[in-house]
Formats: C-alpha cells, sequence, structure tokens
C-alpha cells in the first residue's frame, strides 16, 4: 500500500475509504448477495410452493433435461463467436473513432443507436432483413441463389451473433474509448523518445494499459451476450429453432410457470461456470498486467 | 517527485469541481425521493411476509392429503383480496353487495388490466387505462408469480385468464376446495348444476376451482335443410355423437345431397379443437412426460386431410344458399337453442372416448383460493356469494351457469334480444338446461399447450408441415413446455 | 495524412449506415400520417401525431417524465455509491479484497431474470413492492458501476496519490479533488451506460409498477411492436431524441479524460 505506519493509525487516515466501500458493500450485500444465497434454498425443495426438501434432485433432472443441455451448448457456441468477433471490431473502431479526432464524435453516438431503440424496433428492423423474403433474400434471389429461412433454420445462429454484435459494438466502444483516453499521453511520449513505430506503441502502450479495459469489456459483453434474448425473443417467441434455443428461454419460461426451482438449480450450475470463467480471466488479467507494467 | 508535486497543485488548483454542483445533485435527489415516494399504501396491509407465510405450507401439505378438513363457516370479519386480469364491472358489484352484507367484511378486487388501450378524454387532462396495448399476459403472468413466490399473492385468483394452470395446481398454489363444498349445505342439487363441480374436479376428486359460469359447448350442430332433403342424418334417440361418427355423417350427407352448394365450412376449427384436447391429455405432471396417442393423432389429421376435398366454397353461391352439413358453432347456447326451436339445425352433444361432454374454454369464469392465503375460509364465502342466486341473475354477470336460477335469468336476458315469446323462452330454458346438466367433463385450460397445440396444428394445415412432422413437433414442443 | 482521415471516415460512415437506418425510418415514419394501419405507403407530412403526444394526451408526457425520473434517481445514487465504492476498492488493501470483488462480477454477471426474484422479495419485506423504489434502490448498488470505475481508477499512476499523501492531504481530498476528475472518462462511460440501461427498463418495471399513472415509457413501447401507428412512432423518437442529446454531450466528457500531460501543459 502507499504507506506503512502502525495498523490504529492506518484506519484512521483509511477511515474515508473504509465508509466509502461498506456504503457499496451493505448495498450491494442486502440487494444482490444476500438474496441470492438465500434463494439456494429453492434449488434443494420440491417445488417453491410445496417447500419439501429434496437433496440434489433438481440438479439430477437438469443434467437430464433435454432443453437445458440445448440451452447450455447454444449459448456456448454463441458466447464462443459473438464475444470475440465484437470486441475486435469494437477495439478497431474505437481507435479509428480516436485517430479521427472531432469527426469521429459523431460515430461514437451512432453506434450506441442500437441500444436506445425500443426492443420491438430493433426486432422490426432485422425481420425486414432477415424474412423469408426480406432484404437479404431478395438480393440472393436477384442473383440467383435461394435464400434459405435464416430464424428458422441452423442459419439462425449466424442471425443472431450478427445481431449481437451490431446490437453491442457502441456499448464496447464507450468502454474502449474511456479506456484509451484514460491512458495518459505521457506514455505514448514517452514511447516516442524510444523511438517506438506505431506496431510497437500499439504493443506496448496501448495493449498494456487497455488490459483492465480488456477485461472489463470482456465481462460487459458476457452480461450483455445474455441480454440478446430481448430480441430473440420478439423475433421467435418462447419457441425459436432448435439451433437459438438459449439458456435464456429456458430461464425465462421456467420462471413463467413458477418453476423456481429449476431455475435456481440451472443458475447455480450456470454460476459455477460462470466462476470458472472469471478466475481463468481474473488470472490472465492479473499475469499480463503484471508481465507488462514491468 | 517534485513534478508529481507540482502536478497535484495544479490539478488542485485548476479541477476544483463546482460546489454548486453537489448542492445542485443534492436537492434533485432529494426531490426525486419525494417525488418517487409511492402513495399507495398496500405494502401496509398485509404485513404477511415470506417467514410468516412458510409456517403454513406444510398445512397444505396436510389439507390435500388426509382431506378430513370440515369447513365451518367463520366470522364474517376482516379482509380479503381478489386477482383478476381486466376488469369486470360484476365483480365490482358483487365486492360491494358482499360488503353491503357483511359490513365488517373489506374486499379488495386487483386488476391488473383495465382499459383495452389508452383512453385519452376529450378535455385530454383524464385517461384511464392500466396498461397500453399490446402483450399483457406475460406481464400479467411475471407479476403474479412473483407475487406468488413471495407468498403475498391475492387470496383469491381468477383461474380462466390464460395462466399455466396445469403446471400451477400440480405445484399445489391452489387450495382443494373439496371440503368446502361438503360443507356447504346450500350449495346442493336443488339450485345448483352439481354435475359441472364435478366436471372441475381431478381424476383424484379434487377441486381447486370454483366455477361460476360454464356453457354448454362445443356443441356439433347439423342443418335441418340437408337431412330432411337427403334423409341421412342422426336419429331422434342419439344426443350426441363423437368426432368421427359426425364426419361420417356429414361426409353421408355431402354426397347423397343435390345441392350444389352444401360443403364443410371448416374442418380446421373441429380438428384443431380436437388436436389440442390430445395435446392436453398426453402431458402427464406426475411422470413429467409427455405421453401423447401418436395413432390418434395420425388418424386424426389424415382425417383433415380427407376433409380437404370438401371445403371448397361454391363458386358464386348466395350466402343464404350455401349449406354446411355440421359444425361446432361458436355462439351463445341460448342462440343455439333459438335455431334448434325455429327448426334450422338439429343440435347434438360433443362426446370424447365414448362420454364424456366437454365444457367450452371460451364461457367459463372459475376463481382457485391460493393455497398461501390465510382467510381462506372467508374467501371460500365470497366465492359461495359470487355462485348464489343474488350474484348470478345480475345483469351484468357473464354466461352465468352454476346456479340454476342464474342460468334462468341469463337465457331470459339473451332470449327478448331475440324477441320470444315467455313460451319460447320456457322451452329454450328447457333446452339449455338439459345440456348445461350433461356437462361431465372440464376441458383443461392450460393456455400455453393450447397456444402450442394450435401454432403446430396451423403449420399443418398451411401445408408447411407433413402430419409426422407436425406430430414430431408437437411432441418435442410439449416435451420442452413440460422440462421448462 | 488528412486524406488518410478523411477516408477513414468515408469508411466508418458507409459502415455505420446499417446501424442509423432503424432510427432513421422511426424518425420519418414520426412525420408520416396514418392512413389505415399498415400502409404508410402514401407520402405525407404531418405532425398530428407530435401533436397527440405531446399536447392532446398527457399520458404520454407523464410516461416520459416517470422514465426521466426513476433514470435521474438511479443515475445520481448509483454514481455516487460506483465512485466511492470503486475508490474504496482501489484504495484499501486487505485480505479477500479480490475475493469480494469476485463476488462483485460474478453477481453482476448474472441473468436478469434471476436476480429479479430475490429483488422481489427484498422489495416486499420493505414493502416498497409497489413503489418506484423497488427499482431504483436495487439499481442503486449494482455492481455494475464499481466495476467499471474500479478498473479505471486501476491504471492510474501511483505516483500521485503519494503525492498527495506527502503533502498530508486526506483521503476525502483525494478522492475529489484527484480521483474524480482523473477518471472522468470513466464516469461519463458510466453514466452514458447507466442512462441507456434504465432508460430501456422493461422487465422491473412491469413487476414492480401497478398503476397506470406510473409506467415508464419504455413499456409502453416495448409493447407496441404489432400496431405500428404513427404515434408509437412519434412516441419512439419523443424518447430516443433527449438519450441521444444526453449521449452526445457525455460523449465530450468521454474524451476529456484528463491525463497527467494535459494538466502539465497547462
Amino acid at each position: 500500500m502507499l504507506y506503512k505506519k502502525k495498523d490504529k493509525n492506518k484506519i484512521k487516515t483509511n477511515i474515508f475509504p473504509i465508509i466509502a466501500l461498506f456504503s457499496s458493500i451493505v448495498g450491494f450485500a442486502f440487494f444482490y448477495l444476500i438474496p441470492f444465497v438465500v434463494s439456494l434454498v429453492y434449488a434443494f425443495t420440491k417445488n417453491p410452493i410445496q417447500f419439501k426438501f429434496v437433496g440434489f434432485r433438481n440438479f439430477i433432472d437438469l443434467f437430464h433435461n433435454k432443453f437445458f443441455i440445448l440451452g447450455l451448448k447454444n449459448t456456448f457456441i454463441f458466447m464462443v463467436f459473438a464475444i470475440p468477433i465484437s470486441m475486435i471490431t469494437s477495439l478497431l473502431l474505437s481507435m479509428a473513432i480516436k485517430k479521427l479526432g472531432r469527426l469521429g464524435n459523431i460515430f461514437t453516438i451512432i453506434f450506441l443507436i442500437p441500444l436506445i431503440l425500443p426492443s420491438a424496433s430493433i426486432a422490426r428492423f432485422w425481420m425486414q432483413i432477415f424474412d423469408n423474403n426480406g432484404a437479404i433474400n431478395s438480393i440472393l434471389k436477384y442473383i440467383g441463389i435461394e435464400g434459405p429461412m435464416w430464424f428458422s433454420s441452423k442459419y439462425a445462429m449466424v442471425v443472431l451473433v450478427i445481431i449481437y454484435i451490431w446490437k453491442n459494438i457502441g456499448y464496447n466502444t464507450v468502454l474502449f474509448l474511456a479506456g484509451l483516453y484514460g491512458i495518459p499521453k505521457e506514455y505514448y511520449n514517452c514511447a516516442d523518445v524510444f523511438g517506438a513505430n506505431n506496431r510497437q506503441k500499439f504493443y506496448h502502450v496501448t495493449m498494456v494499459y487497455l488490459t483492465p479495459s480488456f477485461f472489463l469489456i470482456f465481462i460487459m459483453s458476457f452480461v450483455n451476450s445474455f441480454k440478446i434474448f430481448r430480441e430473440v425473443y420478439f423475433i421467435q417467441g418462447s419457441h425459436p429453432h432448435e439451433s437459438i434455443y438459449l439458456l435464456q428461454h429456458f430461464v425465462n419460461s421456467t420462471l413463467l410457470s413458477l418453476h423456481y426451482h429449476k431455475l435456481v438449480s440451472a443458475v447455480y450450475i450456470l454460476t459455477i461456470i460462470i466462476v470458472a470463467i472469471v478466475i481463468r480471466t481474473f488470472t490472465l488479467e492479473n499475469y499480463y498486467a503484471k508481465n507488462l507494467m514491468d | 517527485m517534485k513534478a508529481r508535486k507540482e502536478v497535484y497543485y495544479i490539478m488542485k488548483r485548476k479541477l476544483r469541481l463546482r460546489e454548486s454542483y453537489l448542492y445542485l445533485i443534492i436537492i434533485i435527489m432529494i426531490f426525486s425521493m419525494t417525488a418517487c415516494k409511492s402513495k399507495n399504501n398496500r405494502g401496509e396491509k398485509d404485513k404477511s411476509p415470506v417467514e410468516e407465510n412458510s409456517g403454513d405450507l406444510g398445512a397444505v401439505d396436510e389439507s390435500g392429503e388426509k382431506g378430513k378438513k370440515v369447513y365451518i363457516k367463520p366470522e364474517m370479519k376482516g379482509e380479503i383480496s381478489i386477482n383478476v386480469y381486466d376488469n369486470a364491472e360484476w365483480l365490482e358489484t358483487a365486492a360491494k353487495l358482499f360488503t353491503d352484507k357483511y359490513p365488517e367484511m373489506k374486499v379488495n378486487v386487483h386488476v391488473f388490466y383495465n382499459g383495452t388501450d389508452i383512453n385519452i378524454s376529450e378535455n385530454g387532462s383524464e385517461y384511464s387505462g392500466s396498461r397500453p396495448a399490446g402483450e399483457t399476459r406475460e406481464d400479467y403472468i411475471a407479476q403474479l408469480n412473483n407475487q406468488l413466490l413471495s407468498g403475498n399473492a391475492d387470496d383469491i385468483i381468477l383461474t380462466s385468464t390464460g395462466l399455466a394452470l396445469g403446471k400451477l395446481i400440480h405445484m399445489g398454489v391452489f387450495e382443494d376446495l373439496s371440503h368446502y363444498l361438503e360443507g356447504s349445505e346450500e350449495i346442493n342439487s336443488d339450485h345448483y348444476y352439481m354435475n359441472i363441480f364435478d366436471a372441475y374436479r381431478t381424476k383424484k376428486g379434487k377441486l381447486y376451482q370454483m366455477p361460476l359460469a360454464a356453457t354448454a359447448i362445443p356443441l356439433i350442430t347439423f342443418d335441418k335443410t340437408l337431412i330432411n332433403e337427403t334423409g341421412i342424418g342422426p336419429g331422434e334417440e342419439i344426443k350426441s355423437l363423437s368426432l368421427r361418427e359426425a364426419l361420417n355423417l356429414g361426409k353421408d350427407i355431402y354426397h347423397a345431397s343435390e345441392s350444389m352448394t352444401i360443403y364443410f365450412e371448416d374442418p380446421r376449427s373441429l380438428i384443431g379443437n380436437y388436436f389440442t384436447k390430445i395435446a392436453v391429455a398426453g402431458i402427464d405432471y406426475e411422470a413429467n412426460k409427455v405421453v401423447v396417442n401418436k395413432e390418434e393423432l395420425l388418424e386424426l389429421l389424415s382425417i383433415y386431410d380427407e376433409l380437404k376435398d370438401y371445403d371448397a366454397p361454391p363458386m358464386g353461391a348466395a350466402y343464404d344458399e350455401v349449406h354446411v352439413p355440421f359444425k361446432i358453432p361458436y355462439q351463445s347456447d341460448v342462440e343455439i337453442a333459438i335455431r334448434e326451436l325455429e327448426g334450422e339445425i338439429k343440435t347434438l352433444q360433443y362426446k370424447h372416448d365414448g362420454e364424456e361432454v366437454y365444457l367450452s374454454p371460451y364461457y367459463s369464469v372459475d376463481f382457485g383460493i391460493n393455497s398461501k392465503s390465510k382467510n381462506k375460509e372467508l374467501s371460500w364465502e365470497f366465492l359461495k356469494f359470487l355462485a348464489s342466486e343474488e350474484i348470478q341473475t345480475l345483469p351484468s354477470f357473464p354466461n352465468a351457469g352454476i346456479n340454476k336460477k342464474g342460468l334462468e335469468a341469463r337465457v331470459r336476458g339473451k332470449a327478448s334480444e331475440y324477441n320470444q315469446n315467455e313460451d319460447k323462452i320456457k322451452q329454450i330454458i328447457g333446452l339449455v338446461d338439459g345440456w348445461t346438466s350433461q356437462i361431465t367433463a372440464y376441458k383443461d385450460e392450460d393456455t400455453d399447450i393450447i397456444q402450442i397445440s394450435e401454432s403446430v396444428f396451423n403449420d399443418f394445415a398451411e401445408g408447411n408441415l407433413t402430419s409426422q412432422e407436425a406430430i414430431d413437433k408437437l411432441i418435442h414442443l410439449l416435451e420442452q413446455y413440460i422440462s421448462e | 495524412m488528412k486524406r488518410k482521415k478523411i477516408g477513414l471516415f468515408m469508411i466508418i460512415f458507409c459502415i455505420s449506415l446499417i446501424w442509423l437506418i432503424p432510427l432513421v425510418t422511426t424518425i420519418v415514419n414520426s412525420f408520416t400520417p396514418v392512413i389505415s394501419q399498415g400502409t404508410i405507403s402514401e407520402k405525407g407530412f404531418s405532425l398530428e401525431q407530435y401533436k397527440e403526444i405531446l399536447v392532446q394526451s398527457p399520458i404520454y408526457l407523464n410516461m416520459f417524465w416517470n422514465s426521466v425520473g426513476i433514470t435521474l434517481a438511479v443515475l445520481i445514487g448509483s454514481i455516487i455509491v460506483a465512485t466511492l465504492g470503486a475508490y474504496g476498492f482501489t484504495t484499501l488493501n486487505f485480505k479477500g479484497k479480490e475475493l469480494l470483488f469476485f463476488v462483485y462480477i460474478v453477481v453482476m454477471l448474472l441473468p436478469l431474470q434471476v436476480t429479479l426474484m430475490p429483488n422481489y422479495m427484498v422489495a416486499s419485506k420493505l414493502h416498497i413492492e409497489d413503489s418506484y423504489w423497488a427499482i431504483i434502490l436495487p439499481a442503486i448498488f449494482n455492481p455494475f458501476g464499481v466495476f467499471v470505475l474500479r478498473q479505471q481508477m486501476k491504471s492510474l499512476p501511483r505516483e500521485c496519490f503519494e503525492a498527495a499523501m506527502m503533502d498530508g492531504a486526506g483521503h476525502p481530498h483525494i478522492f475529489y479533488y484527484i480521483t474524480l476528475p482523473m477518471v472522468k472518462s470513466g464516469i461519463a462511460a458510466l453514466i452514458m451506460l447507466q442512462v441507456i440501461e434504465y432508460w430501456n427498463i422493461i422487465d422491473q418495471a412491469i413487476i414492480f409498477i401497478k398503476k397506470a399513472d406510473q409506467y415508464p415509457l419504455s413499456i409502453f413501447l416495448a409493447r407496441i411492436n404489432n400496431e405500428a401507428s404513427g404515434v408509437s412512432f412519434a412516441a419512439a423518437t419523443f424518447y430516443i431524441i433527449p438519450v441521444l442529446a444526453l449521449l452526445s454531450y457525455g460523449h465530450e466528457y468521454l474524451k476529456e479524460g484528463i491525463g497527467l500531460m494535459n494538466v502539465r501543459e497547462k
């Protein structure tokens, strides 16, 4: 830490950050953590109305649940494609915007448009494009290719990834820009002194100081990939084509049918997976942060 | 280090955020807090958070398993709440009459959706309408589910508005009402159609819903003109027909008739109805399995294909010349009775599995009592009041049916719209009474399953799916439904 | 160099058209009078729809102000909590700090449907389930803000804090005069993203708000996809424009994050 004094003094000088942190922790615990932990009870009961203890029955059932597995699988496939692609494109975009300076201002706003449009409008827009008689298929027909039924075939996943990238590129760009502008110019000047070229600057300055941002954006992409459900739901309802049956469909439907015990067990399984992924990225972040700071 | 220090000082000077901003923020925050303060004090009223309720959860099970509870009429003092999807005038009236009768009672009717849309009054200063138009069923269910989960749902819940009823009943959301019914002597076969209560019972004899209105359709109606012309038709002694029998008769009439304007009006709705019934019957909540009778479905869909040859409306035929051998009319039972008496049609009841006659889901009103409710007895008293003559004879009450006097009043009201004389009205009452007292089975009203089977059936009917694909899809979707 | 810039500009501009189209169609449709539902083929221009939503029926404006109220309250509360929390996480060093932060992240990652139900339970315990508080309070303590700002504060140079410390400045001082200005771009980003998030609030509002006059505009707009009438397009435009304006304003701050050099030059 910044200073090494005796413990008592430490608390005294640190009273402000302690209170600051506490204000956040108390609310977080009260509104998120404790309720979430308490809800674990449901995972071991027959159902939320009949509070009978059933042990690990719900978890075992879930692994035999065709649709939970299907949702898990599809969500995984979706994330593997959508997250990296959207991160790379938005990094490139944010760097271009930064380079453009004043001219680039307008683009940040334009790319944020999907986030402020009502979901229904977004769904309508994409339906016009990927409908069986939509824009894409019309173009394909003009060339002489019979277009597929985008939403109800195996191509549905491609459409989903495209919509995701389209929707979230602005979000990621804002965060990347915040990261880019947060890098003190001093560091670039320093690199100039050492005669670094653009590429070296990118790898040794930009990438290094963007590491926390990368981590942040990865996590946010993860969060946002759950939100894509809203658009899918507008387009396909609760019975989408098999290839885009996401975990969110499962979660949403279990909630609507009051099968909270299934929902909570599913979520705890999901949490375990998330924890594994976050630990992995956490260590990666720390590794890079330390490695590159030197 | 010196340079850094300098930086710090410069920053301190340059970047002083104006204090006034801070004050502004605080003022705005306080303002928004007071503005947001809810005027609604409902929260104060029912101080029954989760824990208190979890206490009597065990009791729910016991009452279900032992079934020995005896209902004793409670002291009429307290407060009950009712959850309904949309605005019902008769319910408000009934609540008022109830509180007039028992001054120490309070009845709160919680309406989720009142008004079809945002209504703008002329002076522009007032508006009614609780929720904008559009998809609201899911919002309703989401809200209701959260109330049920946290244990502060209303005492009485309207069950005939699109709930996933099968799942809810299986989970124990609703109280078994059979011992309440047994303990209420005033509900007897002199004044009530007890067969409808029985029709609502589950296979194990439990009653989770209090039926209030009931209309005995689907009925199958045969065109009398065609029967007279061809001499083919159901015999006088036959009261009910199964789908297969009706179709065969219809085909015979079609072929025997010389009329050029005969066709099957809409075999789709007929078979779609049946398709849904098989889908609903195919779900086994206990075993968490889908056991749809595939042969039955295949046969049904092949009938549909067969009927395609019959469903072309004649070209250029005048509307009143067209004859339809038979159909399931979606009209009120009074209208059907009038047409029957005028000799236009012959009406039969719909038969399934040999003997059962189904109630239409379109005209039923029923309530369940929340199993976590603390005022079950009072709630039952209120439901009983709703079934009583006093309420059932209200002009605004929809499709009265459970109470014999109520049914009569409804038939009279409707018949008078058609300028029927007293004699005719008596005959109509006789017919409707006969149909109603024959009801022996209630169609499970799980909206999700109905939607699933209808969407699959429409896909099939439009030719997007073959019959085998349709059945596979149905099973797939039902499996999805049950595993979610 | 300049030509290169313009070329880059043109390329991005062409790509960005795909983002612009839905907005443009919404705005254009909002000025097109409705002849009959579903057929907006006849071209024309009218302000009737705007007159309808702004003057004739107060419900739209009412819903709009509800949206503003919710967003503003969430925004102010969450920014305060997030800056404080992030500052605590950055400056304090204690056992289990990383673990705690880790828990923040994991909870943040959970889908909305999962946290909604616990939120409802807490709200019903506090007897606020029928008011805006049920939406605002959990939103204020959403771990997202803390997360964003902590990541931002991580890359701040330590020397600056040390200098201040040596100077005898206390934590409140450092927080207010050094940390906050330095993470300005992060705060701007956070504000922009929070506004977007809570301006579009749907799920929570559906569950918690039961009275017609308390709905935010977002619920209305989420429900009108089937009846694409001119009024709904006008309402959508009316709904989008303030946020767009706010975003472009916030964007200026996003850029002006204060680096060390900026200061020294002055």
